[in-house]
């Protein structure tokens, strides 16, 4: 009778250990709408770019869920960026930002890609002047601020708050997760495969990924490890060491990878299991993975409501 | 009320500084403990929030399974409560070395700490999925001869089973137990199989991804549950409540030191209550009590003389005592004053009467019960003590007079305030007890009228000179006239001036009377060439203003005071004889006699009369009103006629009033007379 109820409450603890793996992503999040109105205007604006040829949007196009379909994206000047542009949404659910997580947060990311000699080009003063420019950006700060004078800290501010407010809540996992819905047979057995084979290990949290550094080709060596963390830390653990992206929307954000290498999401499955987890998947374990990863696309913001 | 505000002014001063003490130490109190409080429970997190981070990763290192979010959640938290610290700046200001261990040393053991979390994560993974991957092969290789129809070396199995025994016991006991060299054989093995090779090779990829990363796994995981960082943040914890400890023994110490200064003002205040109350007690004395002889005064009477029921007032008058002080100063007179005091006090002690100075030279004694003595004994009891005894003061002996008067009735102040005026003015009695017709309000009255009509007579010039012939007893032959000063009424009425001397005298109208009666009489005597006499009081002797009237008369009318004869009244009240002599001298000089009034009266001093040069003595009209019938009389005349004749002393007699009595002074050979047996006093001389 002991043991019995031994057996159960330990269940119960496995149980509830492996439900919590991946949770939800909340339908609303607190930010500051009037902050992130003005960042979704700045979010759009060319005159934030160096030569005025591209906003934040060229390269997280709304239409391609905020990533870029490009293996490489185009910057100022016409120049190549160094790695694929990951997605930004539910970014502000991610432990660190970029994939080498050389940013500790949104505003940092913003800072770091606004002075980016491809990406942005710009500086402080050439920012505060561009947005200076501006009467919507003035009459919109003066009323936040109660100031005329725009800082370059409200403009990093209010592109952080917008991104805040990317979230993609009600996906089909999410809701399964809440007992809204049920999965197919397929994504159920693609989530099982998901955990037997070890995925989840390092892509498990808020947004399935984006909460530890992992390395590409833990067991069998990757080679083409460009721009890793190696980069940040000059730590010889680091080499091949990328922040674990999120898997959220994953069907939306093709090519994967950080160098692009894989077109499609099976590739990706493919590459992933038999690098970091030593395993060749059968065509059918990678369908239904796929079917299940499929799940976790959820509702994109709408641009066009306030 | 100045002197009131900087008396108070320090105490109001110390009060507010008390106050101000008060309010500023318990703000200061208030923010010190609010601070501190602040910075342990900062502390508590910090320590707390470490802790959850160490649970967090070992249970990601337990489960197969987890959630690294988790582990986020703590490093933010972690990261969070040591920002939260390191911003503090009362703890950066106050604990200046706690907050440089914690921003130097523990900050960066926390910072390495995430840093490795970080790198245990990475490798945390792979080591979970290739333990769960080999876990997995051993049923896998068992299968595998079964599925594929493969021998399995012996060796081989045996070696890959050893390895991966050794994983798991490396895993489980975090101590290496991995083989190398074992992985190695594993490796030279030569496999046939494809299918076995191909499980080979990942299997051989997964202990040497274990193999390899075992050991940074082992040091990553040893120096994140590292117990240094916490040490730290423990000594922090314990230097603090140390520090704390003592800062609160020294605030303590300040509230005792206030509570010191609270008490020690307190203290101050009570005495300077008690001093105010003392203060008030002396001069709440002071209204009720004489300074000097210790007794009650007016005031202290008041209050208390309606409390008994049959009450009897002595009320003690030192006699002369103004001449005392004149002659002896002050200094002996309030000694004096001190003694009677003292003296009365003891005297009286058997009835226990209240005892009060009254006046200047005045005491009160006031017997409770009118029955508790007899008045007459008592008051000659007193009188007799001072009386046969001698009051000594700094070697000097005073015997002292006094009288008394007395009342038992209201209001005893005042009726015996009468009696004492009375019996001081009385020459046999020494004491005398009020009686209703002392009552002087009519006296009073009258003196009040008497003194408008005196006043309107002087102003309006309305004293006049009434001449009375002095003849000679002899031929009955007018020789001189004596002028007699008389008030002319509104009415015309007639009326002696005798009545209102006294009021002259108090008015000080006496001079005016005598000016009057002076340049009328030396004018009319001067032209008509007829001698005169006039009456001087003692108060005219002493009054420089006289002389200088009559020195003017004099330049005024030469040789007149070779008509004049002063007639000088004698009385009691001449004590001053040297002044008396000066001025006889002075007229004398100038031609003028001198005649003595009333003589025979009762004050008669022989001795000094002789040594005044005098020229007529007239004999009071006592005397001779009945010198006809009363043989004693006749004798006193024929004493003083002789004594006169002896001292080339010319007789005057007055109140001659019929023949028999003419007879009786013309047989006794008396020079001069005067009466109405001759004539009345005329307005006019003929």
């Amino acid at each position: 009778m002991k043991s019995k109820s031994i057996f159960f409450l330990l269940l119960c603890f496995y149980l509830q250990a492996t439900e919590i793996l991946i949770t939800p992503i909340p339908q609303h999040l607190a930010y500051n709408k009037e902050k992130a109105n003005i960042g979704k205007m700045l979010f759009f604006d060319s005159a934030l770019s160096r030569d005025k040829s591209i906003s934040c949007s060229s390269c997280h196009k709304p239409s391609h869920a905020y990533s870029d379909k490009l293996d490489k994206s185009i910057g100022i000047f016409g120049q190549k960026d160094i790695v694929q542009t990951p997605t930004i949404l539910n970014s502000t659910f991610n432990f660190k930002q970029f994939w080498d997580g050389k940013a500790d947060n949104l505003k940092q990311q913003v800072n770091i890609t606004l002075h980016n000699k491809i990406e942005m080009g710009m500086n402080k003063r050439s920012i505060v002047e561009a947005v200076d420019k501006n009467i919507f950006y003035k009459n919109s700060f003066y009323k936040i601020y109660n100031t005329h004078k725009i800082t370059y800290e409200m403009i990093v501010d209010s592109l952080a708050e917008f991104q805040k407010s990317l979230i993609t809540p009600n996906s089909k996992f999410d809701r399964y997760l809440k007992n809204r819905t049920k999965l197919t047979k397929k994504e159920q057995n693609g989530y099982r495969l998901f955990k037997k084979l070890g995925c989840i290990t390092c892509h498990n949290g808020i947004n399935i990924g984006g909460n530890s550094f992992q390395k590409i080709g833990i067991i069998f060596k990757y080679k083409n490890c460009s721009n890793d963390r190696y980069g940040i830390t000059h730590n010889e653990i680091d080499r091949c060491v990328y922040k674990i992206p999120t898997l959220r929307n994953i069907a939306l954000t093709s090519p994967y990878f950080h160098n692009a290498s894989a077109k499609t999401l099976e590739k990706a499955i493919e590459t992933m299991s038999y690098y970091n987890l030593g395993y060749r998947l059968d065509k059918d374990s990678v369908i239904d993975i796929k079917s299940f990863l499929e799940t976790l696309t959820g509702k994109i913001p709408n641009i066009g409501t306030k | 009320m100045n002197k009131t505000i900087k008396k108070t002014l320090p105490l109001i001063l110390i009060g507010i500084t008390i106050i101000v003490l008060l309010i500023n130490f318990n703000s200061n109190r208030k923010i010190y403990f609010s601070n501190s409080n602040r910075i342990q429970s900062q502390l508590d997190k910090v320590a707390h929030a470490e802790l959850k981070l160490n649970y967090t990763v070992l249970k990601s290192t337990i489960f197969l399974f987890n959630n690294n979010d988790d582990i986020i959640k703590s490093i933010k938290n972690l990261h969070g409560t040591v920002i939260d610290l390191t911003k503090n700046i009362y703890f950066k200001e106050e604990y200046p070395d706690l907050y440089k261990k914690f921003t130097q040393r523990y900050k960066k053991l926390v910072e390495n700490k995430i840093e490795a979390i970080y790198e245990f994560n990475t490798i945390n993974s792979g080591i979970k999925n290739s333990n769960t991957f080999l876990i997995n092969s051993i049923s896998t290789i068992s299968s595998m001869r079964a599925r594929y129809d493969v021998e399995i070396p012996h060796k081989y199995l045996k070696r890959v089973l050893s390895t991966i025994s050794n994983i798991l016991m490396s895993k489980n006991s975090m101590n290496n137990f991995i083989k190398s060299e074992n992985i190695k054989l594993i490796e030279e093995t030569k496999i046939n199989n494809k299918k076995l090779n191909e499980f080979n090779i990942i299997m051989i990829a997964h202990l040497e991804m274990i193999n390899k990363n075992f050991p940074k796994y082992q040091k990553l995981l040893n120096s994140i549950t590292d117990i240094e960082s916490q040490k730290i943040i423990s000594s922090i914890n314990d230097k603090f409540f140390t520090l704390n400890l003592k800062r609160v023994n020294k605030m303590n110490y300040i509230f005792y030191s206030i509570i010191f200064f609270i008490i020690f003002y307190t203290a101050l205040i009570i005495y300077l209550f008690l001093k105010l109350d003392k203060e008030n007690c002396r001069l709440n004395r002071s209204i009720r009590e004489d300074y000097l002889t210790k007794l009650y005064n007016r005031n202290k009477f008041e209050e208390v003389i309606n409390q008994y029921n049959n009450p009897i007032l002595f009320l003690v008058n030192i006699n002369k005592f103004r001449h005392i002080n004149e002659y002896y100063g002050t200094e002996i007179g309030d000694k004096v004053l001190i003694n009677v005091a003292n003296i009365l006090k003891e005297l009286t002690q058997k009835e226990d009467p209240i005892l009060f100075r009254l006046g200047a030279d005045d005491f009160g004694i006031l017997i409770k019960s009118i029955s508790q003595v007899d008045k007459n004994d008592y008051a000659t009891m007193l009188i007799e003590w001072f009386e046969n005894n001698e009051i000594n003061i700094k070697d000097l002996k005073f015997r002292i007079g006094i009288q008394i008067g007395i009342s038992k009735e209201k209001p005893y102040f005042e009726k015996a305030d009468m009696a004492l005026i009375e019996a001081k003015e009385s020459i046999r009695e020494k004491y005398i007890i009020y009686r209703p017709h002392h009552n002087k309000q009519d006296l009073i009255k009258t003196n009040i009228e008497k003194t408008k009509v005196l006043y309107n007579a002087i102003k309006k010039d309305k004293i006049v000179p009434f001449f009375q012939p002095i003849v000679d007893i002899q031929t009955k032959k007018i020789v001189k006239y004596e002028v007699l000063a008389r008030v002319v009424h509104k009415n015309s009425d007639i009326e002696t001036i005798f009545p209102y001397l006294q009021i002259a005298k108090d008015n000080k109208l006496y001079f005016d009377i005598t000016k009057a009666m002076l340049a009328k009489s030396a004018d009319l005597f001067f032209k008509k060439n007829i001698n005169f006499n006039i009456n001087f009081s003692i108060e005219d002797i002493k009054d420089k203003r006289v002389l200088d009237i009559l020195d003017e008369i004099e330049k005024k009318y030469p040789g007149i005071f070779n008509k004049i004869t002063f007639e000088i009244l004698e009385s009691e009240a001449i004590n001053d004889y040297k002044s008396i002599e000066e001025f006889i001298s002075t007229v004398k000089s100038k031609g003028a006699k001198i005649a003595i009034d009333d003589f025979g009266s009762g004050y008669s001093n022989f001795e000094h009369l002789l040594n005044l040069q005098i020229d007529y003595l007239k004999i009071d009209g006592s005397l001779i009103k009945n010198i006809d019938k009363d043989e004693n009389s006749k004798r006193i005349v024929k004493l003083i006629s002789n004594f006169a004749k002896e001292s080339n002393i010319e007789v005057v007699a007055e109140f001659i009033e019929n023949e028999s009595i003419h007879k009786v002074l013309k047989k006794l050979n008396i020079e001069f007379g005067q009466g109405y047996y001759f004539s009345k006093p005329l307005s006019s001389i003929s």
